[in-house]
């Protein structure tokens, strides 16, 4: 029981950053229909943006979460706006692949680009391809939880699900109740005629690859602040494509849809780590040909056939 | 013995009961119309005929020979106007993948059948000249009659026409009609024409059947159909 | 000339057996004083790029023509990499010492990796493919890193550490063989009925399918001969590189290939050739920025698609690769 019990509590957490990440591919796709590839990447520089912020802020600051976090995601949000005025909005009338395609050419450039080592202008740039080890943001220490079943809970674990739902639920109160967030569900459901509406679709699109991006920024730190290490610039790859498939899984295009595929896969991968840790590999690929098998329109999607 | 058979046809999308009831005969070389305003659940009769009959795929409903066009032209537009043509043949085509790869005699033989099969049939609708060209490029009214060849080339006994005049000038469309007449005699066809132009409608086809709301409100000649009160109240309201 | 633009399979290896006699020549003359002009690190480096236009062509097959968007091609390179190396090197201990045995247990063990290849193309296709929309491409990147996982964690084949020792029975001329019979077979299959269905597919599956093409099964017969040829070339190459690691076949190798074919020309076989051809030999061109070769290509690709989006050869085929589409007086005469 209190195996169980642990599994489940390591799932949620490791299932919240995958929600922070899924959020991002899931909007992008609700709303220019794209896979945003380089979307792991962003995950990925958010995480070695707090690395290099975390010790100014301390020293700005005092304290370090926050002020990281926040510069963090105020970053990535930066990086997807730029990425996708530069790379998609040229675009945007032209096939679906070709965005597609850049999308590859975008994450490419990325994980390679933070590979380097070089110096530019007096600065010396250099993500990796080494270790890092990542700084302390918060001091860890575990939670006893009283009861003799042996629960281990950090307070680590604790800032996970707590940041991620904040996130989370403020991101509802953003798409649900205010006015950019409303335009943004009507393009989702129908560009043609959204833009008939007056609705300016370029600010729309432009939101949804900064709130995206940002989330997946603060996904990096807590995802550094977890494992603490970074291990190079490839690091977003695996949990970019978990968190794609969670996306996949919810339904994609579909916000709360993405939260619960992020848990599924999260707990699911938790369990079966505790099995063998190869098996934990699998995971994402069972999940993924169940999907495709059962319900390819995923578990809260609808299946829209083509129009003919 | 009819040529396609329908019979107490009901379709629902969510709650909405889109068609409900419908039957249909048509016999073998007739041309019959289905006609209705917006919404009358048109549509969704050609789908279900087209491509939802019971445990067929489209692909196998088109091999058993129903053919059909699209309203908003659906061509290979990258491809040349003769291999539009040829595509349609392939499920006919006597040689098989391993031919493909070696260019096998059995290659260059369906190969040539096809080419004259194809050029034969270009011949028929004035396209002949354009074999070559990128269809995508064709002017609007030749991409129609190369929509018509190309589901022509399926061989079918069956022809469904989804909105032919739609964007079409009265001196266009006087033209299809004339073209639907010929299509029938010469390929020894059944239509069916599923048409919003009214003129249209009444000039080509034997027998009509008009739809609202997912119901058949009425069913016969041109004549018959033109005065009958139902129609005119589902066309113009009430009153009028 | 008449008689070659009527057998152009002719035309295709004329063109090929000269790209080799030039190559050949040029290996042996001593032009650059007193050394040839080629070194045996340039035929290296030519034989990868015929190594990399085969699975360029392959890959044009599903993305270019067919219109998918597959995305892991180098790990059905994986498949038949491994099992060609595991027949020839742990199996059997074949050595390029006795060619008499060596080479016809090179040829099968290649082709059985091709076979094993497709089979796995097979299995990640047939699933996929009867959907319509995004999922090959989440699918096929899956399933390559998914292989890629699984050879690491395999101890018989070597596992993190890679598998070493694999006779180096991949020759120049071994290469321009393979090379031209992959090509042939792919031109011939894409100037066919069913290549014309392939196209068909491409540009619209709801019409393919009601003018009777069964495009599910036409999408999957393509995605698995083209992991067949992936399988080979893997083969070809765990035999010229003599070791072969999970690494190789990674994610990003994948990308490669989508960058070569892209920049090339992905509706065009001549593009998936141009493509490869460049990429391989460019960064000789540059030394000093080899490190930056993967920061540079992607540029390369993002550019191309924002400014030349059908990529350098477009709908264009140099005239060895067409096949006139006009047989009939050709024919009958």
């Amino acid at each position: 029981m209190g195996q169980f019990l642990q599994q489940l509590i390591n799932g949620i957490q490791i299932g919240s950053i995958y929600a922070l990440i899924a959020l991002g591919y899931t909007m992008v796709y609700g709303i220019v229909r794209l896979i945003n590839f380089a979307h792991a990447d962003i995950f990925m520089f958010g995480a070695y943006m707090g690395f290099f912020l975390a010790p100014v802020m301390a020293k700005v600051f005092g304290g370090a979460f926050i002020p990281t976090i926040i510069a963090a995601m105020l970053i990535t949000g930066l990086l997807g706006f730029i990425m996708e005025k530069l790379a998609y909005r040229p675009l945007r009338y032209k096939s679906r692949l070709s965005a597609l395609i850049t999308a590859l050419g975008v994450s490419i450039f990325l994980e390679n680009f933070c590979a380097m080592d070089f110096v530019l202008f007096g600065v010396h740039f250099v993500f990796g391809p080494t270790y890092r080890k990542f700084p302390d943001l918060i001091v860890a220490k575990n939670i006893p939880i009283p009861g003799n079943l042996g629960l281990n809970i950090s307070n680590v674990l604790l800032l996970d699900v707590g940041v991620s739902v904040i996130l989370m639920v403020l991101l509802f109160w953003f798409v649900n109740k205010t006015l950019i967030g409303k335009q943004m569900r009507a393009v989702a459901f129908d560009k043609p005629t959204a833009s008939l509406m007056g609705i300016n679709i370029d600010v729309v699109i432009s939101t949804a690859f900064i709130v995206g991006p940002a989330l997946a920024g603060a996904g990096g730190i807590l995802y550094g602040t977890t494992y603490g290490m970074l291990a190079s610039p490839f690091l977003g790859i695996w949990p970019g494509l978990k968190a794609f498939i969670a996306a996949v899984l919810g339904g994609i295009g579909n916000i709360p849809g993405a939260v619960l595929g992020a848990y599924i896969m999260g707990i699911s991968e938790a369990f079966a780590t505790s099995v063998n840790s190869n098996l934990g590999y699998g995971m994402a690929f069972a999940i993924l040909i169940g999907i495709l098998l059962i319900r390819p329109s995923g578990l809260l999607g609808k299946f829209m056939p083509e129009k003919v | 013995m009819a040529l396609l058979d329908v019979q107490h046809l009901t379709q629902f999308f969510g709650g909405l009961r889109a068609v409900s009831d419908f039957n249909i005969q048509l016999e073998q070389g007739e041309i019959v119309g289905l006609i209705g305003t917006n919404g009358a659940g048109k549509t969704t009769v050609f789908n279900v005929i087209t491509q939802n009959i019971v445990g067929r795929k489209t692909y196998q409903i088109t091999q058993a020979g129903i053919a059909r066009t699209f309203q908003n032209i659906r061509l290979f537009s990258k491809s040349s106007v003769i291999d539009n043509i040829k595509i349609a043949y392939h499920f006919r085509m006597s040689y098989g993948n391993t031919d493909a790869f070696l260019h096998t005699r059995k290659y260059w033989q369906g190969e040539q059948l096809v080419d004259d099969y194809a050029i034969d049939l270009l011949r028929l609708f004035h396209l002949e000249g354009h074999a070559e060209d990128v269809s995508g490029s064709l002017p609007y009214g030749a991409q129609r009659r190369l929509e018509i060849a190309r589901a022509l080339a399926t061989k079918p006994k069956l022809l469904i026409l989804d909105e032919p005049a739609a964007g079409m000038n009265p001196a266009e469309a006087d033209e299809l009609m004339e073209m639907i007449h010929w299509l029938r005699d010469k390929f020894d066809l059944t239509i069916l024409l599923i048409e919003h132009q009214m003129r249209v409608v009444m000039g080509v086809c034997e027998r009509i059947k008009v739809m609202d709301f997912g119901e058949t409100i009425c069913e016969g000649v041109p004549e018959y159909i033109r005065n009958d009160p139902r129609v005119c109240e589902a066309y113009l309201g009430k009153g009028a | 000339m008449t008689f070659l633009r009527t057998h152009r399979t002719l035309a295709t290896v004329i063109a090929f057996v000269l790209a080799y006699v030039i190559i050949k020549v040029l290996s042996i003359l001593p032009l650059n004083n007193g050394d040839p002009l080629l070194n045996a690190y340039y035929i290296q480096l030519i034989m990868l790029a015929g190594i990399n236009i085969v699975m360029t062509v392959s890959l044009g097959m599903v993305n270019g023509f067919t219109g998918q968007f597959s995305i892991g091609h180098a790990g059905f390179m994986a498949v038949g990499a491994y099992t060609s190396a595991m027949i020839t090197t742990v199996w059997l201990h074949t050595s390029t010492a006795n060619p008499w045995v060596g080479y016809p247990v090179f040829i099968v063990a290649i082709l059985a990796g091709g076979l094993l290849a497709a089979a796995a193309g097979y299995l990640v296709g047939a699933p996929s493919l009867r959907l319509k929309g995004d999922y090959l491409a989440i699918v096929t990147l899956s399933a390559n890193e998914l292989i890629r996982t699984v050879i690491r964690v395999t101890e018989v084949l070597g596992g993190p550490r890679g598998l070493g020792g694999i006779p180096k029975f991949t020759t120049l001329e071994i290469v321009f063989v393979f090379a031209v019979v992959s090509v042939v077979l792919m031109r011939n299959y894409l100037f066919s009925s069913h290549g014309r269905s392939m196209k068909a597919v491409r540009d619209s599956e709801i019409a393919a399918e009601s003018t009777g093409i069964n495009t599910t099964r036409q999408k999957v017969f393509v995605f698995v001969f083209s992991a067949f040829f992936a399988g080979v070339s893997g083969g070809v190459f765990a035999h010229l590189l003599q070791f072969i690691h999970p690494d190789n076949f990674s994610f990003m190798k994948s990308l490669e290939y989508l960058i070569y074919l892209y920049v090339g020309g992905s509706t065009s076989i001549s593009g998936a050739i141009v493509g490869p051809a460049i990429f391989t030999l460019l960064p000789e061109l540059m030394r000093g920025l080899q490190k930056w070769r993967l920061v540079i290509y992607p540029l390369i690709l993002i550019l191309t698609m924002i400014f030349r989006t059908e990529g350098i050869m477009g709908l264009k085929e140099f005239s060895f690769i067409l096949i006139p589409q006009h047989q009939r007086k050709e024919v009958s005469a």
